[in-house]
């Protein structure tokens, strides 16, 4: 009699919740106590660490479908507490920032894992309670094969699976980032958490390009803060030289447009054996020009002058200086020079009179500040070097873009350089209110071409390279100070995989099997 | 402006769309209703035409601002409403919804975004359209269960009593959204995948998304026990958090750090 008693007790949330909640109460005593730390599982078999216990749990579930502990722990209460305990935790990591910077204030919180809650054993522990309510309850149900019991089986199990992968995932996965610089073999993976980890391979970039999208044009009002886009309306055609559009009641032609500029100064010698500085930008299969400096617009300098940015360590600060000052006033056609040593920078300027004006400012990153500047195409900046100094490239790895373009209206005409880059745009007002100005340029497509043992291959954006159950995913780039760019991989490694897209394959068909079940049910209950 | 315009007429046919079929539902006129059913749907093929326009003059999906899904979710309102009332027969739907869908697209009128053509290299994938699209779907559905548990509730509180039938109807709707739902999530993941390195980073915009899967499993499952009726406030409550994960993301403390942003 009592073992019928106990067979038939239903499963109650109070026990549920006392369960679950003692668990998680009791993890997080021990994370605040000492931060416990989970074995990594890198060498484990994915496949038979989580389908062997849960066809353990899933035969429990049939075989012992009736006993009351089975019962318990398959039960719809025990779900959703289980469900609502790990919704908790999870709403909690996106309220508190996870992984805060040191020396952020967030001591207990870090102490009870808040700050990284996806990774704490408590939440982890929650994750599990679903996979073994879920394999057991879906064990439980194939006492009786119907239509239904396969649908519920087929997204329970699913979902269990790619729970089960995911924490098994965590457990077992290499994540890190790969740096990859023109030519150069890297093999070394940047962890996480600091560390390195040497792969068994190494990739070597042998070329990286980025191609940009056509430049944007766009009518924008100047404000305070600077050249502002108008908000809504139809977009206006892509930019490109030769070509006319009708904007606002001007007639706007595009003389060149320049959709990306790239720096590259380096050092020269002339036919008489003097040291000189070969300053050029090249732009995407087009001529040469330099991107647009915002203090120091065409506008402002007269004519089309060109300026120049050089950056000379300490010790031939001083020669670039009266280098400086010598190439000003000699070169007609120079209007501004940016002379920096990485913590100060000392512009010139030369004013229509010919008078050349010094400024003198204290900002290491001036020259990323200072934005992109314009030079007219195909001039080159020639100087004598006294002393030793070392070239460098201009400090500005954004792509800017730029054109020029002439406006005219009812005999009136207006032309000049317009431009857009990382620290606001420049734009050539028409009118009161009304400024054509370039939308930031975006790269169309950026690509990694790369040499791994022997074979050649291409990594791009949403075409990652798999090698050895590693994959490797083009993330972004990056360009150094000598202006040569950087291919920033993603590398992963989870043996839990293979689970996880079955997992997700199964719910995904239960889950379209269900639209079957409810109308089905409401005619058996009509019946 | 041809996009002004067109949402503009499209709010314009929606109301008076939905004031006709409020009317034929209080007059017991269903020629008047079906009049109310025939404009809101030219209004939503005016939706499908703006869409379009915006694809072509973009060069690309228009999904990628918040302004351009509202104008795919206020697209969808109407379509899940008019297949709700072929399929089960109740124009319970149509009134609310359309007032939903207004609202959404004078919040798009109000709110102009500069319409830019680029997409970033994230968003150049196949993935974009349907996962952008079924989520969508899913969130118009599980508004319209919304909308009608909440007209189910105050027709309770006046004292009307509706058949069995009609009460189901906002249970009916979660059931057509979660596996839209679910759809959208998977195909979310494999793209990340790609896109990313992995499938699940515990993004704040992906941990609502579960957090809003997670939610939808309660009502459903209430209902799957065979004889229990779902309470009308579990739909209910389901779309502040659709809104939420949508949006509301954007405002929560650790949306730095979320790489599934709106761009203008």
């Amino acid at each position: 009699m009592q073992q019928v008693a106990l067979d038939s007790k239903e499963p109650s949330y109070t026990e549920a919740v006392a369960l679950l909640g003692g668990l998680v109460v009791g993890l997080l005593c021990l994370q605040a106590l000492r931060t416990p730390s989970i074995p990594h599982m890198a060498t484990a078999p994915a496949a038979w660490c989580i389908f062997a216990p849960m066809a353990v749990l899933f035969t429990i579930g049939l075989a012992w479908s009736k006993n009351v502990l089975v019962r318990f722990l398959s039960g719809v209460p025990f779900a959703i507490v289980s469900l609502i305990f790990t919704t908790i935790g999870a709403l909690l990591g996106t309220l508190i920032v996870q992984h805060p910077r040191a020396g952020d204030a967030l001591g207990m919180l870090q102490k009870l894992g808040l700050t990284d809650v996806f990774h704490t054993p408590w939440f982890a522990a929650l994750v599990l309670s679903l996979v073994v309510n879920l394999s057991l309850a879906s064990g439980r149900r194939m006492r009786d094969v119907r239509f239904s019991d396969v649908v519920f089986c087929t997204t329970h199990v699913g979902t269990a699976l790619v729970l089960a992968g995911g924490l098994f995932g965590n457990l077992s996965s290499v994540q890190g980032t790969l740096r990859l610089h023109p030519g150069k073999a890297n093999g070394t993976l940047e962890l996480d958490a600091g560390k390195t980890l040497e792969l068994p391979f190494s990739l070597v970039l042998t070329s990286f390009s980025v191609e940009p999208f056509p430049l944007e044009l766009t009518l924008g009002e100047r404000m305070d803060e600077g050249v502002v886009p108008r908000k809504g309306g139809k977009p206006l055609p892509a930019l490109t030289p030769g070509k006319s559009l009708d904007i606002a009641g001007w007639r706007v032609t595009c003389e060149s447009a320049l959709p990306s500029a790239e720096p590259d100064l380096h050092i020269m010698e002339d036919p008489t054996g003097r040291i000189v500085l070969d300053l050029r930008l090249k732009a995407h299969d087009s001529e040469i020009q330099f991107p647009l400096l915002q203090e120091f617009s065409p506008r402002e300098l007269p004519g089309d002058r060109f300026c120049g940015l050089l950056e000379a360590k300490e010790n031939g600060a001083a020669a670039i200086l009266a280098l400086a000052r010598q190439a000003l006033a000699q070169d007609a056609a120079m209007g501004a020079l940016f002379v920096t040593d990485g913590h100060r920078m000392t512009t010139f300027v030369k004013d229509e009179a010919g008078t050349c004006v010094e400024k003198h400012g204290d900002d290491a990153f001036l020259p990323i500040a200072l934005g992109p500047m314009i030079l007219t195409p195909g001039r080159l900046y020639r100087a004598q070097v006294q002393g030793t100094w070392k070239a460098a490239s201009v400090l500005n790895p954004q792509p800017t873009g730029a054109a020029r373009v002439v406006a005219e209206k009812n005999g009136q005409r207006k032309e000049g350089w317009i431009a857009s880059g990382p620290d606001g745009a420049d734009g050539l007002d028409l009118e009161p209110g009304v400024t054509l100005m370039l939308l930031n340029p975006q790269p169309k497509s950026f690509q990694s071409d790369v040499l791994l043992e022997g074979r050649k291959h291409v990594i791009r954006v949403n075409a990652p390279l798999v090698h050895q159950a590693w994959q490797f995913t083009q993330a972004s780039y990056e360009v150094a100070s000598t202006g040569q760019p950087i291919s920033v991989l993603r590398a992963m490694r989870d043996p839990s995989l293979p689970v996880v897209w079955t997992g997700l394959v199964m719910l995904l068909v239960g889950s379209m099997g269900a639209l079957w079940i409810l109308p089905n049910l409401m005619k058996r209950e009509q019946a | 402006m041809m996009d002004s315009l067109l949402l503009s007429a499209s709010c314009t046919l929606f109301a008076i769309g939905a004031m006709l079929d409020v009317l034929g539902m209080v007059r017991r006129n269903e020629s008047l209703q079906w009049k109310g059913a025939l404009l809101i749907a030219t209004g939503w093929l005016m939706l499908l035409g703006l869409l379009l326009w915006l694809w072509i003059t973009l060069g690309r999906p228009p999904l990628r601002t918040l302004g351009e899904t509202r104008i795919l979710y206020a697209a969808w309102l109407p379509a899940i409403a008019l297949f709700a009332r072929w399929r089960w027969k109740t124009s319970l739907l149509m009134a609310p919804m359309a007032a939903m869908a207004v609202l959404f697209l004078l919040l798009v009128l109000a709110t102009p975004e500069t319409r830019v053509k680029a997409l970033m290299p994230a968003l150049q994938s196949a993935w974009f359209v349907p996962h952008v699209v079924v989520y969508m779907a899913s969130y118009a559905t599980l508004a319209l269960a919304s909308l009608s548990a909440l007209v189910l509730l105050i027709r309770r509180w006046r004292g009307i009593q509706d058949p069995a039938a009609t009460l189901e109807l906002p249970i009916r709707l979660l059931w057509l959204g979660f596996p839209l739902l679910t759809c959208g999530l998977v195909i979310g993941a494999i793209w990340a995948k790609s896109a990313w390195g992995h499938y699940w980073t515990w993004d704040p915009k992906e941990t609502w998304a579960f957090l809003t899967w997670a939610f939808y499993l309660i009502p459903l499952h209430q209902r799957a026990q065979a004889g229990e009726k779902t309470s009308l406030w579990m739909p209910l409550l389901g779309f502040p958090i659709v809104l939420l994960c949508w949006f509301g993301v954007t405002y929560l403390p650790t949306a730095s750090q979320s790489i599934h942003t709106y761009t203008d």
